[in-house]
């Protein structure tokens, strides 16, 4: 469905440029929801899907995103790397510190991932001025950027995701018992504190935490329209942590995502 | 609109088909959302609920049971630190790595619930179970 892969046909004695067989296609109705009926149901084969089309798109493009209740997502695609993506108002709650192209294009990816309903190729090669810039991504990048690749979903790995991002985290673990802290100071007796509450919680059957299951539990909590307190258990060793909102939270489906690779 | 499984209301009927609709218009809204539940912590009830195939009752009574623990962890957190929050207080969500369960309190112990696939917009999923128990509590005054 990409241009990489469309060629016009060699019968024709005077072929159509290229960018308006791109287009033709685009606007077909019915070839559009052949595509819409293919895209697969899990969060985790969206965004696998995303990515593959940006991987096998190598003409600069534009991939439109179709989502779900809500207007659709076009990401400007050359070179098999994503350039730009130009998002509807709708889609930004919240503004991110994060200023790493791949980190940022990561979390919009994630995003786009849960509604995504459809993904198609649209013609813009008129104006031909997509050029590869340094702020492109490759598919690569990418990946790394969402941890896709690991396959631990423990709880190393979900600190993995939120230790770089928090304001502070406290950790403990089986063997030691002792709380790890690091991070603002000011946060740490109110770390401490939680810590204390879920370990108490862990010891008793009414756990929280720790519902019929060895696996990591826990819960996120908005602390304010900025911050989030996210704490999890996996069974006695323990992390909590204070990161900002959007980002951390972010960073939950993140690892649910690399957690899920079917 | 699909309308799906209901479990009997067992106290509001005053107002039970607000809490359905509100329940399944939540769950339509929701991406991957397999659960929507409109239940009591002090109880632990849930009162009415919304899937696509029936859930037996156990589940249900687990899944209050775990959102009222986890919920009055969350309520012991000294607020003091943040006391402008929108969310604070009123909102969580519960997570493993197979599935997300935002929460809402309304007023007093009333609390509505998503449970979602995992890997969803899990901040938007947490606004929109609070306006949706915001309406809920609205209407049954």
């Amino acid at each position: 469905m990409t241009p990489a892969r469309s060629t016009p046909s060699q019968a024709q004695p005077k072929p159509l440029p290229l960018s308006r067989l791109v287009g033709r296609f685009a606007t077909s109705p019915e070839k559009l929801a052949a595509e819409r009926s293919a895209m697969p149901s899990s969060a985790r084969a969206r965004l696998e899907r995303i990515l593959q089309e940006i991987d096998e798109t190598v003409l600069p493009c534009r991939l439109r995103v179709i989502c779900e209740n809500a207007p659709p997502v076009d990401l400007a695609v050359s070179n098999r790397r994503l350039v730009d993506i130009h998002a509807s108002e709708c889609t930004s709650q919240a503004s991110d510190t994060r200023t790493a192209p791949e980190e940022r294009f990561a979390a919009e990816l994630l995003e786009l991932s849960a509604r995504a309903k459809a993904v198609t190729a649209l013609g813009d090669l008129e104006d031909g001025t997509m050029a590869e810039t340094e702020q492109s991504c490759s598919v690569e990048g990418l990946r790394r950027a969402l941890r896709l690749d690991r396959k631990d979903a423990g709880l190393a790995a979900l600190r993995d995701h939120l230790d770089q991002l928090s304001h502070a985290h406290l950790w403990w673990d089986s063997d030691t018992k002792k709380l790890q802290f690091r991070g603002q100071a000011d946060l740490k007796e109110f770390l401490r504190a939680h810590a204390a509450e879920m370990r108490r919680g862990a010891s008793t059957e009414k756990a929280s935490l720790t519902h019929n299951t060895n696996d990591v539990t826990g819960f996120a909590a908005p602390l304010s329209d900025d911050l989030v307190l996210i704490a999890a258990l996996d069974g006695h060793k323990g992390y909590v942590c204070v990161a900002p909102r959007i980002s951390g939270l972010r960073a939950l489906t993140a690892w649910q995502i690399a957690a899920n690779p079917s | 609109m699909q309308i799906g499984h209901r479990v009997p209301d067992t106290k509001r009927g005053g107002y039970s088909m607000s809490i359905q609709t509100q329940l399944d218009a939540l769950r339509e809204a929701l991406p991957d959302c397999r659960l929507t539940a409109f239940g009591d912590m002090a109880s632990l009830l849930v009162l009415r609920s919304s899937s696509a195939i029936p859930c037996p009752r156990e589940t249900l009574d687990r899944l209050v049971q775990r959102i009222a623990t986890t919920g009055s962890q969350v309520a012991s957190v000294d607020p003091s630190t943040s006391a402008d929050a929108s969310l604070y207080g009123r909102t969580f969500a519960l997570f493993t790595a197979n599935e997300t369960v935002v929460c809402a309190r309304g007023s007093e112990e009333e609390v509505s619930c998503a449970v979602l696939d995992p890997a969803q917009d899990i901040d938007a999923a947490l606004h929109k179970t609070a306006d949706s128990v915001a309406s809920i509590t609205e209407s049954g005054k």
